[in-house]
């Protein structure tokens, strides 16, 4: 089982701790005063949050306008196509992550939602992740 | 329903004292004013109105707008706009979305793969079913997958 790492050897070596999570898949942190923190690999996390936070959609038209109406944030994007819809949303979707790390975790309706704001997290910038988190095909379909 | 403007929304927003926003992040869009209002149990809503005067138009969205970001009923909404009355929370009664026409009839996962990865139209996407869709989808990996491998 993996000891807590104290902070001082963990910034000394974190190309050793890059490696042992690596290889071990975690390493646990410790700062005086402060709560451990436990460095993981990034798929392991992908995976786990995507089984228990599924994004729920629902996609509509109406006077050459599609709507993509987000749940889990209720918040939706808008366009003239599918494509343009899904752009805004995941523009909105960015936008309420932002808004939520810097002020929405506090707020009762908002701070149970941290196990979808961290699929979003997970991300990164990266558009095409987030595309595919909100809207994942099968397992047994996935390009890549 | 009466079908509300963009600018009632703004109206509604003015009425029931709702504080203007600026993005988070900074990003190229901002075609739409932001609001957001911080209710006494801390609780924040939050909306947008796009900065055309057209009516919103999709029922659906309009009354997912006003269930889930404004909070508010329909008669609650319409006394606010055209009496200038703001609402009273929480809302006694919640709006249940009005039914609007699916933008295809696959699941939106498909939609989505067919629109962008495959490069379908709107039209071709809505001439398919859930069934033709799925083919379409899985001609398609195939297809990749051998132009991968050659």
């Amino acid at each position: 089982m993996s000891e807590i790492l104290a902070f001082h050897k963990a910034k000394a070596g974190f190309s050793n701790v890059y490696d042992t999570v690596e290889q071990a898949g975690l390493r646990v942190v410790g700062r005086r005063k402060s709560e451990p923190i436990a460095l993981v690999l990034r798929d392991e996390l992908v995976d786990l949050y995507a089984r228990e936070y599924p994004f729920t959609t629902h996609m509509t038209r109406s006077d050459g306008q599609v709507s993509i109406w987000l749940d889990n944030f209720d918040i939706y994007g808008q366009g003239e196509s599918i494509p343009e819809a899904v752009e805004d949303l995941i523009d909105e979707v960015e936008e309420y992550v932002a808004h939520w790390e810097e002020q929405l975790r506090h707020a009762p309706n908002h701070a149970s939602r941290f196990g979808w704001v961290r699929r979003i997290q997970l991300a990164g910038n990266n558009r095409t992740d987030i595309q595919q988190a909100i809207f994942p095909p099968p397992a047994d379909l996935v390009t890549r | 329903m009466r079908h509300p403007t963009w600018d009632d929304i703004r109206r509604f927003c003015e009425v029931d004292d709702w504080t203007p926003t600026h993005l988070k992040r900074g990003r190229k869009r901002r075609d739409h004013d932001r609001f957001q209002k911080t209710l006494a149990d801390g609780r924040i809503l939050r909306t947008r109105a796009s900065h055309g005067r057209a009516e919103i138009g999709d029922p659906a969205l309009v009354t997912r707008i006003l269930r889930h970001q404004l909070e508010v009923t329909v008669e609650e909404f319409w006394d606010a706009v055209d009496n200038g009355n703001p609402p009273v929370r929480p809302s006694k009664t919640a709006t249940t979305p009005e039914e609007a026409a699916p933008a295809h009839r696959l699941e939106d996962w498909l939609a989505v793969q067919l629109a962008i990865t495959v490069g379908l139209s709107d039209t071709e996407i809505g001439a398919l079913t859930q069934e033709s869709g799925m083919e379409a989808w899985t001609e398609w990996l195939e297809r990749h997958r051998q132009g991968e491998e050659g």
